[in-house]
């Protein structure tokens, strides 16, 4: 499922991205039979790091010739990334001839607002501005309750001026 | 978020204007111009690289511009995960 500033960018408004944060469930074996499958192009760093906050697992693959790369997740144990994984949507992307899994507006909303960097916060407000009332704010709030993050949703929430 | 000030009203309105132009587009197509976005900010880091090290060969443009985005990244994850090396 692809996740982060790419999505982002999909549900709110675009800016640079220089990653694409992929969620991945597998299992161990078949993370190493993917990691010796990948071209010449793709390299996998060998140094394995953790999200401080949920403790996911993160690989990085470096892309040859070029400072973009990408990031994958193993899906954690988490609460809200085992249902944000289950509401993923299905979506076809013309400009690449592609096919993905990409993260709900509703659950970058609730992840932005939880990782809470100063692009998270901008990110989670553009969201919230242009989706408008389309988001799922009951099952936002529920999240954001649960995460104790609720007083910084609704402070980004005030911050955006009517559209 | 800042207290209002004397650009609030002009920042509000850009704001709102970037959100209705948002509105507009497709989620696929905004989705890939965050990749276009970033080719486009590398053409124009090199070009500032340039600039500052008129003497830098293509190799050295390069090498700085991958450790300009390094540092960006080194900033942006400061504290938020721990490394570890493979057994």
């Amino acid at each position: 499922m692809v996740t982060g500033g790419l999505v982002s960018n999909a549900h709110g408004i675009a800016r640079a991205t220089h990653d694409a944060d992929v969620a991945v469930q597998m299992e161990s074996g078949g993370f190493m039979a993917f990691a010796g499958s990948l071209p010449a192009a793709l390299r996998l760093d060998p140094q394995i790091s953790f999200e401080t906050i949920t403790g996911s697992q993160r690989h990085i693959i470096e892309l040859s010739g070029s400072p973009f790369r990408i990031e994958l997740f193993f899906l954690s144990a988490d609460a809200h990334h085992q249902e944000r994984f289950q509401r993923r949507v299905w979506k076809y992307l013309p400009d690449l001839e592609r096919e993905a899994w990409i993260a709900t507006a509703e659950d970058m909303i609730i992840q932005k607002v939880r990782w809470n960097r100063d692009k998270d916060r901008d990110d989670a407000r553009n969201i919230l501005a242009v989706q408008g009332d389309a988001l799922d704010f009951a099952y936002i709030e529920r999240w954001c309750d649960a995460h104790g993050t609720r007083t910084r949703l609704e402070d980004l929430r005030r911050s955006i001026p009517p559209i | 978020m800042d207290a209002p000030n004397e650009f609030q009203p002009l920042m509000d309105e850009i704001f709102r204007d970037k959100v209705l132009r948002a509105r507009q587009q497709s989620p696929e197509s905004k989705l890939v111009l965050g990749l276009e976005l970033f080719e486009t900010a590398l053409v124009r880091m090199r070009g500032g690289v340039r600039a500052q090290f008129p003497h830098f060969s293509e190799e050295q443009v390069e090498a700085e511009v991958y450790r300009r985005i390094a540092r960006v990244r080194q900033v942006q994850e400061h504290g938020f995960y721990t490394s570890v090396q493979p057994a």
